[in-house]
């Protein structure tokens, strides 16, 4: 069902060019543009030698070991938040209006996998399905306090149900805002307003989890981390941090120390979990998330995104160029800025101290100082 | 040549009897009407007006014109930048110094109060996301009081603010203040006085607050005009020096200052008819045509000259001052005409180009040339009549005649093959060479800041300071992106703007673009705690007015129809704006819309690209033009091809050669520029067709080729090489313009005038030794 929506898509793309149809970006190619490196850059992943950058116009470009960067072609125009390299061949990358889009070939042709008009049809029957659920078991029940509880229930879902019909009439709103896949079939996107999906068939269909997760005011769900045994941790809007160790099918919500948004996570190579946000907060747990662990960087800004080292470093990217650099065996932490100082999205390690950033500017470069210059936290 | 002086000659023309029967009348005529319009040229007003410099029938300028008030906010404003020598900007005796220049301006006629933005105004403030949402203040808070602490608050402040590189320089040893300017007073409804602005800035801002320790830039439109202005009055006092100089020279020529004086002051009520006509009909005198009183007097002297040599002539072989006055004025008066006339029609070619000011500058040229009729051929003799030569004149033209002159005789040689060949010959190499040359020759303006001002000078300085300093670039590419009422953020119209920008962001030359999808997706990403993944343009319409609620006035216009989409460029190089232009016709050809028009253009360099393109295509129809009058003109008057292409060849040579000197000197042709290709071909050709009459006469004498060009030379020959002295000599003096446009008219035009008149002594007797002119086999021999 949902591949024939798809290769309808696809046919009525590559006719829109010709036809005075509105421009729309879910359906328009990405721009080739001899600046995309300077693009406003979102994503950032790496896979042995290979690097993936994505952003704003569905631009994708690519580096496959020490040739220079290259756009590939993309199908699609929105902005592109998250890129995912599965294995050799499978790439996914996920982002605005509801635009999921795959390669199967490591990144040489790609296809448009969902799209927001497609997402609304799989959350909107799921929502009111949920809504009628909810109506009945009112109807049944004769405790005065439950019933309250479920009206509540009930109103908090009918916010989200008209943030859905909204979208039926000026088209899909919501933005993916990461997307990860455990292997070649197994993967998750989540998305704003609490939006998340899972696959096990590789993209063909996608289930609707959003009630999985305890979420009844629908943050946004800003990242998905797995660790070494599978362990799942979303993390979200206003200290939202849930866990899940069945593949995604029950989530356990965890106390955070923190109620501002986490922006991203990472496991470190003892199997710690760190995670950070807003106005430059870090925290670990050793013990995946039942208790956590403050640091501090010495910074106000966002701290957006981070990767770990091959030396067991992590690195942590942020606003204004803030770069964190923590060493977890001694809790020694460094804080740098880069020149540009502009927002960075995304991080990854080139070689011993050279990295890679993606942010406002596009891609960057930066090598951490080996005479410990920066500020210690 | 006993008879021609009678006076009562039965062939003494109408007009030679109309002007001498009732001299006294005329002269009184010439002083009442000399009178008035001395009372009109006092009034002239300089005028600068900004339309009236821009191809204003042109698409893009109508289409600017139309949105013009929409984009004044944006566009009309100055910066003034406080530098201090040293240290940083965070030091308390600068920021009292940065306080009390923001405080000042507010009392400069023409601010626009509410706008004035610097780190003391404010409306200028710090924010950043916190768990609690946005917080935020003004960068200078009350409880500043210049205490290090505070000092080291308002730097966290500055730097939180994103004000670095816009209104606090890179390297924080410069702060700026933007102050938009208000084109209509909202009170009094006056037009803003660009000039007494400027004034006021100097006055009240530089001279007041520069010190050791503090300097001041000052950068934006209104500043070009005014020091436009400025400038353009200074060049008043080349007129003088113009005058001082043409003397000398006629003094040197005649020997006599008596008719020295008569010359100068002919030419001069010459200059004083023209401005009052111009004040009459209205106009004024804009910095282009202020080109024409200079080219009036020189006109008219070098017509004055030929008039006071044929007095003296004639005195010589022995007539009274009236009888040799009126025998130079009958000898004179057609050629004259003709002369004059070419020159007018030539002037007049230059309508073809549709810019005001050189619309102008062709009537207020037509008028002087007009005028230089009724002066130096009217009242010139009239006053000799009455004057006479000196004695002294009359006998240094004596004893001249009594001399061979070498350098009529060094001249002559061009029509011997010995001289004649190699003279074609190298003349051939240098026209290849003036082609290959002036294949690199550009349309429009080549240098950066503000082109009309010298690349020296202290606004291009300040200008040079700015875009060292800050993130800016002057050189704005304004896109009209246009919806019908009420849409103009609209998301289909909004997403598709902002695809635009990074169409255009990715054209060469193109810095960056700014436009309300940029605040609109910067206002996404702070919406949500200023995270990046949401910086795209959101479908919901609530979400995208929440999104743009903090945009800055002036990025969508009143009535939601039109949003600026602002390109700032690298430079405004022709080939860059070409570009520019063309990827925008480009884009709305790929993405057509019903609801979205993307309009070209305003900016300074939206303007300019029009400019250019006008100048472009004005360039080819004008030179056409020119040569078509003047080849007309010749082919009427000597009825011969061979004679037409010994004069027009020349001519050519000389347009090649100063499009070479302009690649060479990398000036482009501009608005400035192109009439002085026409105007050194119409004037040019006054030469060859002086020398060439008289050639005619001597050839059909049946004398040989090398005699009649001798011949012609010493009836004319001085005077040809004293009118082009005297012509490049009018012009010379505006090398030295602050305004560098009117220098490089200066330039080109002393240039052309020198070298068509060599060109007309050596290749007019080249060209017809070639074309084997004159009687057959008489030609090897000189007879001299």
């Amino acid at each position: 069902m949902i591949r024939i929506a798809v290769a309808t898509s696809v046919l009525l793309a590559s006719f829109g060019a010709q036809a005075a149809e509105p421009y729309d970006p879910i359906t328009t190619p990405a721009p080739q543009a001899v600046r995309a490196e300077h693009a406003a850059l979102v994503g950032l992943d790496q896979r042995g030698d290979q690097l993936l950058a994505s952003g704003v116009f569905g631009t994708v470009i690519e580096k496959e070991g020490e040739a220079s960067w290259q756009q590939l072609e993309i199908p699609t125009s929105v902005l592109l938040t998250s890129i995912d390299i599965v294995d050799e061949e499978h790439i996914w990358a996920a982002g605005h209006d509801g635009v999921i889009v795959q390669s199967t070939d490591g990144g040489k042709s790609w296809q448009r996998r969902l799209d927001g008009y497609q997402l609304l049809n799989l959350e909107y029957p799921w929502l009111q399905a949920k809504m009628t659920a909810l109506e009945a078991k009112i109807a049944e029940t004769d405790d005065a306090y439950e019933a309250e509880e479920l009206e509540f229930a009930l109103e908090e879902l009918g916010f989200l149900m008209s943030g859905l019909e909204i979208q039926f009439e000026v088209g899909p709103t919501k933005p993916f805002l990461d997307i990860h896949f455990l292997d070649r079939s197994t993967g998750f996107a989540i998305a704003a307003y609490g939006t998340l999906l899972k696959t096990t068939d590789g993209g063909d269909t996608w289930q609707v989890l959003n009630d999985k997760i305890e979420n009844p005011y629908g943050y946004h769900l800003n990242k998905i981390v797995s660790d070494q045994e599978q362990r799942l941790y979303v993390l979200g809007e206003y200290g939202l941090m849930s866990r899940s160790t069945d593949l995604g099918e029950s989530w356990d919500t965890l106390d955070t120390p923190y109620d501002g948004s986490f922006f991203g996570g990472v496991v470190d190579q003892n199997g710690t979990l760190w995670v950070f946000g807003l106005r430059g907060n870090i925290f670990s747990s050793s013990d995946h998330g039942e208790s956590f662990q403050g640091h501090f960087a010495n910074t106000n800004y966002n701290l957006n995104s981070g990767t770990v080292l091959d030396d067991g470093r992590i690195v942590l990217v942020g606003h204004s160029g803030v770069i964190v650099v923590i060493e977890p065996d001694t809790d020694t932490i460094t804080t740098h800025t880069h020149e540009s100082s502009v927002s960075i999205m995304g991080v990854r390690q080139l070689h011993g101290n050279e990295l890679i950033l993606v942010g406002r500017a596009g891609l960057q470069r930066f090598t951490i100082p080996t005479d410990v210059t920066g500020m210690k936290g | 040549m006993q008879d021609n002086l009678s006076v009562a000659h039965a062939k003494v023309p109408l007009m030679e009897r109309a002007l001498f029967a009732a001299r006294k009348l005329w002269l009184f005529i010439f002083i009442g009407i000399t009178a008035f319009l001395l009372y009109q040229a006092a009034q002239v007003r300089p005028d600068a007006s900004f339309t009236k410099m821009i191809p204003s029938n042109h698409e893009f300028v109508q289409n600017y014109f139309k949105y013009g008030d929409d984009l004044a906010s944006l566009g009309n404003a100055v910066r003034v930048s406080v530098e201090t020598t040293e240290g940083t900007i965070f030091d308390a005796d600068y920021q009292e110094t940065l306080r009390q220049i923001t405080d000042e301006l507010n009392y400069i006629p023409g601010v626009n109060r509410s706008g004035i933005r610097s780190v003391w105004t404010p409306n200028v403030r710090w924010s950043e996301v916190t768990e609690q949402g946005f917080v935020g203040g003004p960068v200078i808070p009350d409880t500043y009081d210049g205490s290090p602490a505070s000092l080291e608050n308002l730097r966290k402040n500055v730097l939180r603010s994103g004000e670095v590189g816009n209104l606090v320089a890179n390297n924080f040893r410069s702060a700026l203040i933007y102050v938009p300017l208000n084109e209509i007073d909202p009170e009094t409804g006056e037009q803003l006085d660009y000039h007494q602005f400027s004034l006021n800035l100097e006055e009240r801002i530089r001279a007041k607050y520069q010190s050791d320790k503090i300097n001041i830039q000052i950068v934006g439109f209104a500043k070009v005009v005014g020091d436009l202005i400025d400038g353009a009055l200074q060049v008043g006092i080349f007129f003088i020096l113009a005058m001082l100089i043409t003397f000398a020279m006629l003094y040197g020529y005649s020997r006599c200052v008596r008719s020295s004086l008569i010359v100068l002051l002919c030419s001069v009520i010459a200059v004083v008819w023209q401005l009052g006509i111009i004040n009459l009909i209205g106009s004024g005198i804009n910095p282009y045509s202020m080109l024409v009183p200079f080219l009036v007097f020189a006109i008219g002297v070098s017509h004055g000259v030929q008039v006071i040599t044929a007095v003296m002539a004639y005195r010589v072989d022995g007539a009274e001052k009236l009888q040799a006055s009126r025998l130079a004025f009958r000898s004179l008066y057609i050629a004259g005409l003709t002369a004059l006339a070419s020159d007018a029609i030539g002037f007049t070619t230059l309508m073809v180009i549709d810019i005001e000011v050189i619309k102008e500058l062709a009537i207020a040229a037509s008028i002087g040339v007009a005028v230089i009729v009724l002066t130096n051929l009217g009242l010139l003799p009239i006053l000799t009549s009455y004057f006479g030569v000196s004695q002294g004149g009359i006998q240094h033209l004596e004893q001249a005649r009594l001399k061979q002159d070498k350098v009529q005789k060094w001249f002559q040689h061009f029509t011997q093959p010995k001289w004649a060949k190699p003279a074609i010959a190298v003349a051939v190499v240098m026209a290849v060479i003036g082609v290959w040359q002036g294949q690199s020759l550009q349309i429009g303006d080549l240098d950066s800041g503000a082109p009309e001002l010298r690349a020296d000078s202290r606004y291009n300085l300040d200008n040079a300071f700015m875009v060292e300093n800050y993130s800016s670039s002057t050189d704005i590419f304004v896109v009209m992106a246009e919806t019908p009422p009420g849409e103009c953020i609209a998301w289909e119209n909004m997403v598709l703007m902002d695809r635009f920008q990074w169409h255009m962001e990715n054209v060469p030359g193109v810095q960056t673009t700014r436009s309300i999808t940029y605040v609109s997706k910067l206002g996404m990403a702070g919406i949500n705690e200023g995270n990046l993944k949401w910086y795209s343009i959101n479908r919901d319409n609530f979400v995208l007015n929440a999104s743009i609620s903090q945009a800055p006035s002036g990025l969508i216009n009143r009535d939601c129809s039109m949003a600026p989409m602002i390109i700032y460029l690298n430079d405004h190089k022709a080939d860059t704006l070409n570009r520019v232009v063309a990827e925008v016709r480009a884009f709305s050809a790929e993405f057509p819309s019903e609801n979205l028009d993307f309009l070209l253009a305003a900016g300074n360099s939206g303007i300019e690209a029009a400019t250019n393109i006008v100048i472009e295509e004005a360039q080819f129809k004008m030179l056409v033009w020119v040569y078509g009058v003047v080849i007309a003109l010749c082919l009427l008057t000597f009825r011969s091809l061979r004679t037409v292409i010994c004069i027009v060849l020349p001519l050519m040579f000389t347009t090649i050669m100063s499009q070479a000197l302009m690649a060479w000197l990398d000036i482009g042709i501009k608005v400035a520029t192109l009439p002085v290709i026409a105007l050194g071909v119409g004037i040019g050709v006054d030469y060859g067709i002086y020398i060439y009459s008289k050639m005619r006469e001597a050839l059909a004498q049946n004398m040989s080729l090398s005699d009649s060009y001798g011949y012609a030379l010493s009836k004319t020959g001085k005077a040809v090489g004293f009118t082009g002295l005297t012509l490049a000599i009018g012009v010379a003096t505006w090398i030295f313009s602050p305004i560098k446009f009117q220098a490089d008219m200066g330039l080109l035009l002393t240039f052309m005038f020198i070298w068509n008149m060599l060109g007309a002594l050596i290749l007019i007797p080249a060209l017809a030794y070639v074309l084997k002119v004159g009687p057959k086999g008489k030609n090897k021999e000189p007879v001299m």
